[in-house]
């Protein structure tokens, strides 16, 4: 099996051109200019408190990643400039408390965003995912789709505070937020085909996690 | 043996079953039939001690284990097997990773996947199944007929020694009901399980032959015999049965 391809990042700033593997950040601030088409598997914050994705001119991110051992507070920032694409799929499964924000910043014109996250909370730890979808002046052409689900257990919470800023007339722009509850019934299926409780809810967060990940 | 025994029921704080009684012998068919909304299925739920009922009075036993004492799981791993009218449906979880874990849950050891997937793929071509659902999520957009064949792969594979079918028969067309009962049928021939039927129809009896059938009246099992007794309630209706033991 071919071994995947780790970049270990101690700079503040770095450029990537047509990267394909995982990312490990360990410096406590990070820009990363992308440059080409970028497909970024994994990313594993050491230390980051704040991680900036500057998205070139005619570049392509692909982001798919299920993130587990988060900084408990950090920020991601993402700057797209012209004829860029941008699709990150962020499945987050808790296991400290989180207080993150995502300030997506469309800056130039004709630039597609495509932006999902699950986050699941079955802990005792509180979870909250501010997000900023920001359409800037004179810009044409964008496209900002945002989907933020959560999955928790009834004595747990997820907080989605969504906020989409269109200062410009020509965008197409669309954000939802959903949270359930594990469903009573289903665990009560699992549990009579003689899976245990917590066996159970561990298959339905991997089933809702990867319910983005499959075609 | 399942034993019930003045047996209460209550859901959302209404007495559902009333005094219920029940003895299933290892390797009997019994059938409960019924108007709709007597409790039926509330008898199945209360057995597999499902959330929103509370057995208020009596007792459950089955293998001489009081089922009342244990969870939901366990019961199942005693090899008590349920299948609803309406399987649920799990978006995202995979038949092949739930079963995976039931069988090594119930077996104490790690299932070959090379194996596990020969026999269930053999399962498959038996009911009829495509072997592609075995990768498909649980219940998840297949018709009335796919779910119930889904639950037959469940139940091949796992095997139980006492079944519960609640209203299985609900919502199949003549062809599907056949393939569903033949199957279990073949699965009481090869295994000799105890099976608790609840229907509204004869047409599941006809080839799922039951020992004893049970009208069932406001929580009450009020009459019980042979399975000529629901071809009667099918030629009668469950009305005179009720009159003649002077319930209106």
């Amino acid at each position: 099996m071919e071994k995947e391809n780790t970049l270990k990042i101690d700079e503040r700033e770095i450029t990537l051109k047509n990267f394909q593997g995982n990312l490990q950040i360990a410096s406590a601030s990070c820009l990363v200019h992308l440059v080409g088409e970028n497909k970024i598997k994994h990313v594993v914050l050491l230390q980051t408190e704040s991680l900036t994705f500057d998205l070139q001119d005619q570049s392509k991110l692909q982001l798919e990643d299920l993130w587990e051992n988060l900084p408990n507070k950090f920020e991601v920032t993402i700057y797209s400039h012209n004829h860029t694409e941008l699709d990150w799929s962020l499945a987050i499964n808790l296991q400290n408390p989180l207080e993150m924000s995502i300030i997506n910043n469309l800056c130039g014109n004709q630039n597609h965003n495509k932006l999902r996250i699950k986050v699941v909370n079955d802990t005792d730890f509180s979870c909250q995912i501010k997000t900023i979808g920001h359409i800037q002046k004179q810009t044409q052409e964008n496209v900002f789709l945002e989907e933020l689900k959560g999955l928790a257990s009834k004595t747990t919470n997820i907080t989605f505070l969504p906020q989409l800023i269109v200062d410009s007339d020509s965008v197409t722009a669309n954000h939802n937020a959903t949270i359930k509850c594990f469903d009573e019934e289903e665990l009560f299926y699992l549990q009579c085909k003689g899976i245990t409780k917590p066996e159970a809810k561990k298959l339905l967060k991997e089933g809702f996690i990867n319910r983005k990940r499959k075609p | 043996m399942l034993e019930i025994k003045h047996m209460n029921v209550y859901a959302a704080d209404k007495k559902i079953i009333d005094d219920l009684s029940l003895t299933m012998k290892d390797g009997e068919i019994h059938a409960i039939m019924g108007p709709n909304g007597v409790g039926k299925s509330t008898i199945c739920k209360a057995i597999l001690k499902c959330p929103g009922y509370e057995i208020k009075q009596g007792t459950i036993f089955y293998d001489k284990q009081d089922l009342q004492k244990l969870s939901t799981t366990d019961i199942s791993r005693l090899g008590i097997f349920y299948i609803s009218q309406t399987p649920t449906a799990i978006e995202g979880v995979t038949n092949a990773e739930m079963l995976r874990l039931a069988l090594s849950a119930r077996t104490n050891e790690k299932i070959d996947i090379f194996t596990f997937t020969k026999k269930c793929n053999e399962i498959c071509t038996k009911i009829g199944l495509p072997t592609s659902f075995l990768h498909r999520a649980i219940n998840d957009g297949m018709s009335g007929g796919e779910r119930k064949k889904n639950e037959l792969l469940h139940l091949w594979l796992l095997e139980p020694k006492c079944i519960i079918l609640d209203e299985i028969d609900s919502g199949l067309d003549v062809d599907a009901l056949k393939t569903v009962a033949s199957s279990i049928a073949e699965y009481y021939e090869e295994k000799k399980p105890s099976i608790l039927i609840i229907t509204h129809h004869t047409q599941i009896l006809d080839i799922i032959k039951p020992d004893f059938v049970h009208i069932l009246s406001s929580g009450k099992i009020v009459k019980t015999g042979t399975a000529q007794l629901a071809y009667q309630v099918e030629k009668e209706g469950f009305q005179n049965q009720l009159e003649d033991k002077g319930i209106k």
